[in-house]
């Protein structure tokens, strides 16, 4: 009965409880949201890359070479020389390594200059290697290869076969375009919600060429300048006749290219995982030049450590937010309690003890908050579940949907608490106004 | 003869703001007996509303005692007191009767709920088919006319057979037709069980239907007095 009174009497003002509900599933959202895309997007960062077990690269903060090495953000500052690449690659312990070299863009996109082995090596999520989108195959079968991510080629509209020239530096609009030698689109990936995504993979050599003005002279006054005149013609005509563009291509072979001499980073993998720790310590230790072995999930997670605060904060907003719809309800039934005075008196003399005055009024409180957490939890699986497909191809990130949320109960619980906090507000001047009619 | 259906032993009340000398109103005796029925009148001011709050348990008086059914109703705690208004009153107001959101069923079964009576729908049905609210059984009660609401308000006062039915000026919502049938429903079904009536109006011209009358004001002074 004391419920289906509180159901009733809050219909009665069902324009104010339905805003109060508003505001109160607006803030639960909010707190779910920030809650769910905080775990999500640590899923997502800690799947950006797996099966590697170190990454080296000039001595540098852990969280600095993951940055550039992983998630394609900032350059690195400093380049590790092609010589201790190679004595790495070929310590005892190393099962596999490839090198990036860093620092390029195409519109906005990153480039990576490596080599084939990053295709059959690179690993991410649940070991997932990566996987061409056509039947075309993930290596650089001439120097002027580029393998796209998905959202690289879906955002610049590059199919394969398209040609497309890099700009120095990290710049959207950069000037300093290296148009003397432009690259092929030779393969796309398929999605893989990690930055690879959002790469562009050259040939090492060709990229360490491109910043080598001494052979870029000696080679661009031969046939290359020819290529480049012949750029805008060459894109319209390659649709129709591939073969075309293979015999400009094949003007350049690897053996042309210039030795590399230095690289961003490099990512191993070892033989076993046991060796991990003598690994790094051997090439942190070495001392011809001063590198770092990073391992990459204890970078993450003090990466994530950082991170943490950041989302500690936005739950912090959040909370504030459900707080501040709790007192909009209570603002509310306050209010109500002033024009209920009639219907307490009326509860009063047909028997009603004050302190069921007071249980009405918590009930209420009560409902409000559970409707608004039905409105919630509906409305955040809704959105993620909405969502999560523009979030994976805008900022590369993998959602999964969640519409019950983990250790939600707790936080319902809390919440719960709370309103019957912020009810005793209500509560206690009915209760009062239940003595003085 | 039964025990009388409410007794008031020197009853006296006064805020704590007047000056101690001059109580609102001081009643030395007063008895209702079941089938009795009593019109009790006065002036705004003279303590009407004071007096029927303290019959009904819900302020304590300065002085004196409330026996419902020889019961003293503030010999009992807050809660007991509740309980014994909820089994052994009737209340009916001017307005607002029934919580306008539930129906008038409802509102029956919540009376009836306080009272901790089990539902008599073979009663339910004879009050609502003698107040002519059958067909409105299940509307809510905001759906109702006034005249409808106030008959709705003595199946709620009666429902749950009270000792005692206290009513403050329920006619003055109603037009001179409406009145006139509420009082004459009133009184007819209070007589089909054993019940005392008070009730409180400006309105003298309802006085005949009473068997005893009341003037408030005459209680006014510091003197006790019988009532007429």
């Amino acid at each position: 009965m004391l419920v289906k009174i509180a159901v009733r009497s809050l219909l009665q003002r069902r324009l104010a409880a339905l805003l109060i509900i508003a505001a109160i599933s607006l803030s639960l959202m909010a707190l779910l949201i920030s809650r769910g895309a905080g775990e999500e997007l640590r899923r997502s960062f800690s799947s950006s890359v797996s099966g590697t077990d170190l990454i080296v690269a000039a001595r540098a903060q852990p969280t600095q070479i993951m940055l550039y090495s992983v998630f394609r953000l900032g350059t690195p500052p400093q380049a590790m020389s092609a010589e201790r690449w190679q004595q790495i690659s070929q310590l005892p312990q190393v099962k596999w390594s490839f090198p990036l070299v860093l620092g390029d863009s195409v519109k906005g996109f990153s480039v990576i200059g490596t080599n084939d082995d990053y295709f059959r090596y690179f690993r991410y999520g649940d070991k997932h290697p990566l996987q061409s989108s056509t039947t075309e195959a993930l290596q650089f079968g001439q120097p002027t290869a580029a393998v796209l991510g998905a959202e690289a080629a879906r955002v610049l509209g590059y199919k394969i076969g398209d040609s497309l020239s890099l700009s120095h530096g990290m710049h959207e609009h950069s000037f300093a375009e290296h148009k003397e030698l432009p690259f092929i689109v030779s393969a796309i990936l398929k999605p893989t919600g990690t930055p690879v995504d959002r790469s562009v993979h050259v040939p090492l050599a060709t990229l360490e060429a491109l910043h080598n003005s001494e052979w870029l002279h000696t080679v661009t006054r031969g046939q290359l300048n020819k290529e480049h005149q012949h750029e805008e013609h060459e894109h319209e005509e390659h649709q129709h006749n591939e073969s075309h563009d293979d015999d400009h291509a094949l003007t350049l072979a690897f053996s042309d290219l210039p030795e590399p001499s230095s690289i961003s980073a490099l990512f191993v993998g070892l033989k076993s995982r046991a060796l991990t720790f003598q690994a790094q310590a051997s090439i942190n230790a070495a001392h011809q030049e001063p590198l770092s072995a990073v391992i990459p999930g204890a970078a993450l997670t003090e990466f994530w450590q950082l991170l943490g605060n950041a989302e500690r904060l936005l739950q912090f907003l959040s909370g504030l937010m459900l707080i501040t719809g709790l007192l909009g309800s209570v603002a509310m039934l306050q209010v109500s309690v002033a024009f209920r005075q009639r219907e307490i008196s009326l509860l009063r003399l047909t028997g009603a003890s004050p302190l069921y005055i007071f249980l009405l009024l918590e009930s209420e409180v009560l409902l409000l908050t559970l409707s608004a957490w039905v409105v919630a939890l509906l409305g955040s699986g809704a959105l993620q579940t909405l969502a999560a497909p523009w979030i994976a191809s805008h900022y590369g990130l993998q959602l999964s949907s969640q519409w019950w949320p983990a250790d939600s109960l707790w936080l319902i619980g809390g919440s719960l608490l709370l309103s019957l906090l912020a009810g005793l507000v209500p509560a206690l001047s009915a209760y009062r106004k239940a003595f003085r009619l | 003869m039964s025990t009388p259906r409410l007794q008031l032993h020197h009853l006296s009340h006064q805020w704590a703001t007047t000056p101690a000398s001059s109580p609102l109103f001081t009643l030395d005796d007063l008895q209702l007996n079941s089938g009795d029925s009593l019109f009790m009148c006065g002036p705004s001011g003279c303590g009407k509303s004071t007096l029927l709050n303290i019959i009904t348990g819900l302020l304590p008086p300065t002085q004196g005692e409330v026996l419902i059914n020889g019961q003293s109703l503030y010999g009992l705690k807050p809660g007991a007191r509740d309980r014994l208004r909820a089994q052994c009153m009737g209340v009916i107001t001017q307005s607002l009767n029934l919580l306008p959101y539930l129906t008038v069923a409802e509102n029956l079964r919540l009376m009836q709920t306080f009272s901790a009576q089990k539902a008599d729908s073979e009663w339910q049905r004879h009050l609502l088919q003698t107040l002519n609210l059958t067909a409105q059984a299940h509307q809510p009660v905001e759906q109702l006319s006034i005249g409808q609401q106030q008959r709705a308000a003595i199946a709620r006062a009666l429902i749950h057979k009270p000792s005692l039915i206290i009513a403050d000026e329920p006619t003055t919502a109603l037009d001179d037709d409406n009145k006139n049938a509420f009082m004459s429903l009133l009184l007819n079904e209070m007589q089909n069980f054993d019940t005392a009536l008070l009730m409180v109006s400006h309105d003298t011209r309802l006085q005949p239907h009473f068997s005893r009358t009341l003037d408030l004001r005459q209680y006014q002074s510091a003197e006790a007095d019988y009532v007429s």
